[in-house]
């Protein structure tokens, strides 16, 4: 057993104390608790479980996820590099159940806000008290005419929902000869992981740099410069990459041909030999259906930043990808997010007050090559007279990248998957 | 309170802080909880970034303090360190120190 396998079951069982300690997360169900069902168990829905049963083991919890394994997009652009096996982003959800989470494996399709039920794919019909939807993002793959034709040839993937797309992109890569060209299309904000691309184009250049020198990476980013960590990514390039990377901003992708492997976007045309296009994003189908997409361009959640609850659908909370908000969409956010909302639905239910100005933290690090990091990390604090969380002073992006970001990097991936699934 | 198994009455006796931090101030025990993604749950850290719990609290207050005035170096820190009010700090430290 690895020293850190071995670290993560013993943080795993003291977690498990603790709750024990708390009251009884042993305990069983009773018919008078009070019942949450949260959906979605990646980042934010897993942790959101577990932390209610932490905090309040009188809680009855339900947590409803598809896939039998959690998978992490952090770091899975270590695996496009080759730097990294796809077998470590993969986690088990063994342990949840240990803190009284009741895990389904199952897919919800549709929930019933005015009878508080969720409906599955099973067909199960599933009451609530509260309900939290955490089930990520979807692509607006029709904004990129052609692409879903191009998926289904396996001639373009996004490789942003860590799976067998980042596998896919890996082969390619390997396949992709000497001197050739691989392009990497990328959306404007809002959207998951802003600085994910930027990263991916350092891990493939990493890998061209040892096997594929004269190979070229062309950048079609949507938006009007490197949005995250800029000046750390630019100088990154330059150091490590010099002429390899080519950066082109305002050129979102707007179509696919994937017989001649031809990008267009709203000002060119750009042939790839490996092609990876990011399309645009929304919250999933489901926060449609179940009335909780209630933004203006009908893409994502409006909720009250207190408690996720949407404003449209009473008892229906929201977190991590889906949420309309100005803190960027990602794992720790996700993460932060999951507690904030847990914290105020045991409020809620206890019929108290939640914390009134609730304080999140944000941080990513972005890997520059397989020893080099950047990070980026601000406060933000919720401001109830203006309805906003506000970014405090000093914080964001470093200007350049270290060996001791990337320690903290790692540390940050094992410290997080034990927090959330540990 | 709700019947214990004997697993968990056993798990109590090893515990003795634990009811302790569960008490603590709804506000702090939030913010506290937005660090341990990073320091580890509990406060216990699997790798290179610090743990925070059964740190001593003067400390802990110290350390922030000066990652927050920038002659502590730092990484991330001092960045989040400017987002919490002084208050918070002593009362983190607090948390943390309590933490076993």
């Amino acid at each position: 057993m690895s020293p850190n396998r071995r670290q993560f079951l013993k943080s795993s069982a003291a977690s498990l104390a603790l709750a024990a300690a708390s009251g009884g997360a042993l305990a069983k169900p009773d018919k008078a608790q009070p019942h949450v069902v949260v959906v979605g168990a990646g980042w934010g829905g897993a942790t959101c479980a577990k932390y209610l049963r932490l905090w309040d083991p009188d809680i009855r919890v339900t947590l409803i996820e598809p896939n039998p394994h959690f998978t992490s997009c952090p770091m899975s652009n270590w695996v496009v590099g080759g730097f990294q096996s796809f077998d470590y982003l993969v986690k088990s959800y063994d342990n949840l159940p240990k803190y009284g989470i009741k895990m389904v494996k199952d897919l919800v399709t549709g929930v019933d806000g005015e009878k508080q039920v969720v409906h599955t794919k099973a067909g199960k019909k599933i009451h609530y008290d509260r309900l939290v939807l955490a089930p990520g993002m979807e692509f607006m793959t029709e904004t990129v005419a052609g692409y879903d034709e191009g998926a289904k040839a396996q001639k373009v993937m996004h490789a942003f929902k860590a799976g067998p797309e980042t596998l896919l992109l890996r082969k390619q890569l390997e396949a992709m000869p000497d001197g050739g060209v691989f392009v990497i299309a990328s959306p404007p904000p809002p959207g998951r992981c802003v600085s994910g691309p930027y990263e991916r184009a350092c891990a493939a250049a990493h890998y061209f740099k040892q096997h594929k020198p004269r190979s070229k990476i062309i950048m079609l980013d949507g938006h009007i410069d490197v949005v995250s960590k800029g000046p750390m990514f630019k100088a990154a390039w330059k150091e490590f990459y010099p002429g390899m990377i080519e950066h082109r901003p305002n050129n979102l992708a707007v179509g696919f041909d994937h017989k001649t492997m031809t990008v267009t976007t709203e000002f060119e045309d750009v042939k790839g030999d490996v092609v990876n296009i990011i399309p645009l994003q929304r919250a999933p189908k489901l926060c449609k259906d179940a009335g909780v997409r209630n933004d203006a361009l009908d893409r994502w959640c409006n909720i009250d930043y207190v408690t996720y609850e949407s404003t449209s659908v009473p008892k229906v909370h929201v977190i991590g990808d889906p949420v309309m908000s100005n803190m960027p969409k990602s794992a720790h956010v996700s993460n932060n997010q999951a507690k904030i909302c847990a914290a105020a639905i045991i409020e809620l239910l206890h019929g108290r007050q939640p914390v009134p100005a609730p304080v999140i933290g944000s941080t990513s690090y972005s890997v520059t090559s397989d020893h080099t990091s950047g990070s980026i990390a601000v406060v933000m604090r919720y401001d109830p007279a203006k309805k906003v969380y506000q970014r405090q002073p000093e914080g964001g992006a470093n200007t350049k990248h270290s060996e001791l970001d990337f320690a903290y990097g790692l540390a940050w991936h094992e410290n997080m998957w034990a927090d959330t699934l540990g | 309170m709700s019947k214990k198994s004997p697993l968990a009455v056993a798990m109590l006796a090893f515990l003795p802080l634990a009811s302790h931090a569960f008490g603590a101030d709804p506000h702090i025990r939030l913010i506290a909880s937005t660090c341990l993604n990073c320091h580890g749950p509990g406060g216990k850290s699997l790798g290179a970034v610090p743990g925070l719990a059964g740190q001593d609290q003067a400390y802990l207050l110290t350390a922030m303090k000066e990652q927050k005035s920038g002659t502590r170096e730092t990484t991330v820190m001092r960045r989040y360190m400017n987002g919490y009010t002084e208050d918070e700090m002593t009362k983190l430290a607090e948390y943390f120190s309590s933490l076993k």
